[in-house]
């Protein structure tokens, strides 16, 4: 977890539960919600992220602290001594571990991930889902994402007829 | 504490999410299936146009001048894409085997084909991805003197309407024999030029007038040639570019009722071909048989004009002196139809090898087998079109009668030739009995699959 360090300003995000959770500046911008929300200078003491629990928030926010980068004068240790290929390489097993999650909470990070406008976090979110939907038939989409099917049988007929070329 | 696993999840996603994610998926068949999800999801496919953004360039449908119907040449289907037919067989009247009928492709744009079928003004505008198909009513003009019915071209943009329009553009008789004198003097084209449009959201033919901007392409006289190879169009940025006698090109702004003249490159070759490609309209033209020159059209305060891409010499499609089957594979559909009326054929069985096309990558690197021998057999080369992409032009190479014709890509940036295989129809020698002695012995188009869902209704 990252550590206060002076001289880093610091900026505290508030879920609708209650919870408080202060991160660095450079990791609440890894969200350009709120990139944008302090470039207006609308963020002067917390920011309140509505429709975003806390569990899921604080998943968020571990999500940000690995990814914001860590060259520059912010930067960390770690890009002077590690090469940024093996660096990359070990982003990606952290996202692969990071992932791991029943689909409720998959769903609620996508969710998060577009309100807070993460582009990585969205990316790696719905891939799982858009895997789902390339390798699987109508139904097994359906079972996987818990998708109510709300159409009527001669309905279905007919938008299946018309996408006919899909299923064959 | 993980949240339980509760119905309904993905309808927890509110829209804007939703199409973030959708947004993400590739391949028009994934879309077609999510588009059956529920309404929901129909409903952002719909509303976003995902469906119709894809139209991966897969194919060129080929029509031979003595072949009863188009064949169809692809690359290997790739991942996620379905694999597409050009058989037209759900066209049964249109492909219907009759002596001297011919179905062949006046036009091809976006996904969608305007086919002449093998009864004599039997038109169709369909679309092979989806078989979706209406016929096109015949439009009854009444030209006169020297100017003659000309041919049909399609405009259609699936990204923003899934309508399409049809223009007849007329041409001028060619020939010796006369027509009024004073019409031989008159400008060509007119201002305004009367054209028959169809409009499928109208569902009939109509006459509009379009005003020219600029300068007409010089008099009837002048204009009375005849036209030597294929005469293509592009639609292009809501504009119908038509490749018109004596080498102009017809530019049609669809939405403001107006059309300007552009002039063809000074040092024009000959049989030129229109066609688009990655930064819009081009043209290629052969000079002297060992050349092929490519000009890009550029445009710039209603100023057009031809740069001149370079000069592609044509010896490594010449040369080339190799034995391929693949990457791309020609349907052979001409065969398949009438096996059963020729003589026992053996077809080469086309064997599937470790080919990947790799066109689409531009740092390909295979060397072709060229080999100087004194005496070669002379080859026709033909265009079958530009890549509609990247800067890459499709040629055909065939000697006598097409035995052992080929496609090639011309990379003209890197000026590297890659072979993509043969496009000998099998048993094409038992379909002709005369020598060709014509240049121009095929029309071919590339083939972009539109996988639009909504398609105006069928006209009875």
């Amino acid at each position: 977890m990252a550590t206060r360090e002076a001289g880093k300003k610091m900026i505290m995000l508030k879920s609708p539960d209650g919870m408080e959770f202060e991160v660095e500046e450079a990791v609440a911008m890894e969200s350009q919600t709120i990139r944008k929300m302090i470039e207006d200078d609308c963020a002067d003491t917390a920011i309140l992220i509505p429709n975003i629990n806390s569990k899921i928030l604080s998943r968020v926010i571990e999500y940000c602290n690995k990814h914001v980068p860590t060259t520059g004068a912010t930067g960390a240790a770690a890009s002077d001594t590690v090469a940024p290929a093996a660096l990359a390489e070990d982003l990606k097993i952290w996202d692969a571990e990071f992932i791991k999650v029943n689909r409720a909470t998959r769903f609620n990070l996508i969710q998060a991930a577009s309100y807070l406008n993460i582009k990585g976090l969205l990316d790696l979110t719905s891939q799982t889902t858009i895997d789902t939907i390339s390798d699987n038939s109508l139904e097994e989409i359906r079972s996987f994402l818990s998708t109510k099917n709300d159409y009527l049988p001669e309905e279905e007929q007919t938008i299946r007829r018309e996408n006919q070329w899909a299923f064959q | 504490m993980e949240p339980p696993e509760d119905g309904e999840l993905a309808a927890r996603l509110p829209a804007d999410v939703l199409v973030d994610v959708l947004r993400r998926v590739t391949g028009p068949r994934s879309l077609a299936v999510s588009r059956c999800v529920c309404k929901a999801w129909r409903a952002i496919i719909d509303g976003e146009g995902l469906l119709r953004r894809q139209l991966p360039f897969s194919a060129i449908f080929i029509c031979f001048r003595r072949l009863c119907l188009p064949e169809f040449f692809s690359r290997p289907a790739s991942a996620g894409q379905p694999a597409i037919s050009g058989k037209l067989d759900f066209l049964p009247r249109a492909t219907e085997l009759r002596p001297h009928g011919n179905c062949y492709i006046e036009d091809h744009c976006n996904g969608l084909l305007l086919l002449q079928g093998t009864y004599i003004d039997d038109h169709y505008v369909l679309n092979p991805a989806t078989r979706w198909w209406n016929t096109l009513p015949l439009c009854l003009d009444n030209h006169t003197g020297g100017i003659v019915r000309g041919d049909y071209y399609l405009a259609f943009d699936p990204t923003v309407s899934s309508h399409y329009q049809v223009f007849q553009i007329p041409s001028l008789r060619w020939g010796k024999d006369e027509i009024d004198p004073l019409e031989e003097t008159s400008e060509w084209p007119p201002s305004p030029h009367i054209l028959h449009v169809f409009s499928s959201r109208r569902g009939c033919w109509e006459e509009r007038l379009f005003v020219r901007e600029g300068d007409a392409a010089g008099t009837v006289a002048k204009a009375r040639v005849l036209f030597e190879g294929q005469q293509n169009s592009v639609y292009w940025r809501g504009s119908l570019y038509v490749h018109c006698q004596s080498d102009f090109v017809m530019r049609i702004s669809l939405s403001e009722d107006k059309y300007s003249v552009i002039k063809p490159p000074m040092d024009i070759g000959w049989s030129s071909y229109l066609g688009l490609s990655e930064k819009g309209v081009y043209c290629a033209s052969f000079v002297e048989n060992t050349h092929i020159r490519v000009y890009a059209l550029t445009e710039s305060c209603d100023q057009f004009e031809w740069i001149l891409k370079n000069d592609y010499d044509l010896k490594p499609v010449q040369m080339f002196d190799g034995q391929v089957n693949g990457p791309w594979i020609l349907e052979d559909i001409n065969y398949e139809k009438l096996r059963s009326h020729l003589p026992n054929i053996n077809k080469e069985e086309v064997i599937q090898e470790k080919f990947e096309w790799n066109s689409d990558d531009d740092d390909f690197h295979e060397n072709l087998d060229i080999v100087e021998v004194q005496h070669r057999p002379y080859f026709e080369i033909e265009v079958l079109g530009f890549h509609p992409y990247k800067e890459i032009l499709f040629l055909s190479r065939s000697e006598d009668c097409k035995l052992n014709a080929m496609a090639f890509a011309y990379h003209l940036n890197s000026f590297k030739v890659e072979n993509l295989g043969s496009i000998y129809p099998t048993g094409h020698d038992y379909f002709s009995c005369s020598i060709p002695n014509e240049s121009h012995e095929i029309d071919s188009f590339p083939y972009t699959p539109c996988w639009i869902e909504e398609t105006p209704e069928r006209v009875n």
